[in-house]
């Protein structure tokens, strides 16, 4: 939002694609227009104040708004530019070409695959927070909510707030992590306090926090009535020493994962990070990729939260405004670098809670044999381990002779657990197999919309060839 | 199960669609896999490879599985909106 609105009042003829009923991504998602502005689970919002804000400069920017719309796939012209094409449900297709293109279409999440995930009732982290923000519903009458990060207390404390009962928050950090980060948390005091507020109106509530656990198993029939969780060790290995939880809903959610398929179908430069332990795009400090006319933005090329992002996005505006002639030199640097140092300043704290984000390596090793790790095929750890130590050497031979990355999901879900458990049984790093190979369309799409109304007979038959 | 929080949704009224050939009610405009979670309908969507009934998972449209039929066509329940008189199928493969 913050690109399009930049670059509107840039003077340049910006439009921006959103999949969703209004502009926002998961942060900014907009609630239910039946929802009250003040409601119980998220209170005076300040996500919800800020993200209306933002709509609001976008929707009189004068940038072209298209919602609902998803872009399935892109691509570079001979003439320079891109191609997009669009998929609207009942627009149907169409094709936008661009001299410019700002990719900000954010991440994902990062999920560790326990025994029982699949089951109803199970949600990952940033489910729970759209069902407390964009529906005001509480994912059970009694959830468990584990993980790591900031998201996982948000969760927690919105649903206590939402006058929901959390069984028990189980944080793969341990306190001393939590600790370390505070002097980064401290720059960004407004952020900080609303975390000592989550943390206060739990311990308020009496909702039993586990520090260092990890989920071992989700347990239950058809759907979810409880889990089992682990301690971990300091480094982050099972101690062995389960406990039992009653619950009718888990919210899990181990992280964030860049989307990198669209800048990647497009052939921009990827790099794996191993301190963020994430491919992440390629990008030069003022947001351009290795691809003239590509910019990225955003959480999209690394996880730095949503402060970052609409810094980013500004930036990235000012860079395609400059490499496109409309700013001198001089204007372009006055411009661009305060917010290159806030945005740096923002991109520490985000750092700081990825880094809590993240689970610690050795939960990868502890999923069982027999999990659902490819939730799409049902493919479990053992099927991964054996196509490894079968010779799949790296991701995408991994794909070929498992389906594991073939399903309806792409491969988002199960994408960071396949290349972790490959790594551990074939005995390189994560960046030495490389990626699973970016191929449109972006998104599932009906069938019958990219084919559309023909006739057999105006198909041209070629003459058979001579016998 | 999911459980609304009744005290934020304004006073108004519920519009009527069908689900599984029954009568439902839920807010005009809302989320439809929410709405529909709210009223304890779990069963969205039965994965092709294990026969597991599935409920939405990520609510963002990422890992399909709240694929639902539609007046007949298939969505995604998690980008979908309540909207009256329509008509949704859920549990079977997704279409």
């Amino acid at each position: 939002m913050a690109a399009a609105t930049e670059a509107a009042s840039l003077g340049l003829r910006t439009a921006i694609a959103d999949m969703g009923e209004a502009p926002g991504g998961q942060v900014y998602r907009s609630p239910s227009p039946a929802l009250k502005p003040h409601r119980q689970a998220v209170g005076n919002d300040p996500d919800w104040i800020e993200g209306e804000r933002m709509r609001m400069a976008l929707s009189e920017s004068g940038a072209a708004i298209r919602l609902k719309t998803r872009v399935w796939s892109m691509a570079r012209r001979a003439e320079g530019g891109f191609r997009l094409s669009m998929h609207h449900d009942q627009e149907g297709l169409s094709q936008v070409t661009t001299t410019a293109l700002v990719l900000a279409n954010g991440c994902h999440e990062k999920l560790v695959p326990v025994a029982g995930w699949t089951k109803p009732g199970v949600m990952g982290l940033a489910a729970a927070t759209i069902a407390l923000k964009a529906g005001s519903l509480l994912p059970g009458d009694r959830t468990v909510v584990a993980g790591g990060g900031p998201l996982l207390w948000a969760v927690a404390a919105g649903i206590v707030k939402g006058g929901g009962k959390v069984a028990a928050l189980v944080d793969h950090s341990g306190f001393g992590d939590w600790l370390a980060a505070l002097p980064v948390m401290a720059t960004q005091s407004d952020l900080l306090i609303r975390g000592l507020a989550w943390h206060g109106t739990l311990l308020r509530a009496g909702v039993p926090i586990f520090r260092r656990h990890r989920l071992s198993k989700v347990l239950g029939g058809e759907r979810v009535e409880g889990v089992e969780i682990e301690g971990l060790d300091s480094k982050g290995f099972p101690t062995g020493a389960h406990r039992t939880l009653t619950g009718d809903a888990l919210a899990m959610g181990q992280g964030l994962v860049p989307s990198l398929s669209p800048a990647r179908l497009l052939g921009a430069e990827c790099r794996f990070s191993p301190e963020d332990d994430l491919w992440i795009p390629v990008s030069d400090g003022h947001t351009r990729t290795n691809q003239s006319g590509l910019y990225v933005a955003g959480d999209l090329g690394g996880v730095r939260g949503a402060r970052a992002a609409a810094l980013e996005g500004r930036l990235a505006a000012l860079t395609v405004a400059f490499d496109q002639g409309k700013l001198s030199k001089s204007q372009f640097e006055l411009m661009a670098e305060p917010l290159r140092r806030a945005h740096h300043r923002a991109a520490k704290f985000g750092a700081a809670m990825a880094r809590l984000m993240r689970p610690p390596p050795p939960l990868w090793g502890a999923i069982d044999q027999d999990t659902i790790v490819c939730r799409c095929e049902g493919l479990r750890r053992r099927e991964i381990d054996q196509a490894g130590s079968a010779g799949a050497g790296d991701m995408n031979q991994l794909k070929s002779w498992t389906r594991c990355g073939m399903g309806p999901c792409q491969g988002r879900l199960c994408g960071e657990a396949a290349s972790a458990l490959l790594s551990k049984v074939r005995g390189v790093g994560r960046e030495a197999l490389g990626s699973w190979t970016a191929r449109e369309p972006l998104m599932p799409l009906p069938l019958a919309d990219l084919v559309g109304e023909f006739d057999y007979a105006e198909i041209p038959q070629p003459p058979p060839a001579p016998a | 199960m999911a459980r609304r929080i009744a005290e934020d949704w304004q006073a108004a009224e519920k519009v009527v669609l069908s689900v599984n050939g029954q009568d439902f009610a839920a807010y005009e405009g809302e989320n439809l896999a929410l709405a529909l979670l709210a009223d304890d309908h779990w069963h969205f969507r039965r994965n092709r490879a294990t026969g597991e009934l599935r409920a939405p998972f990520c609510l963002m449209g990422v890992c399909q599985d709240c694929l639902v039929l539609v007046d007949g066509e298939r969505r995604l329940a998690c980008q979908e909106r309540v909207r009256e008189g329509s008509v949704v199928s859920m549990g079977g493969e997704g279409g």
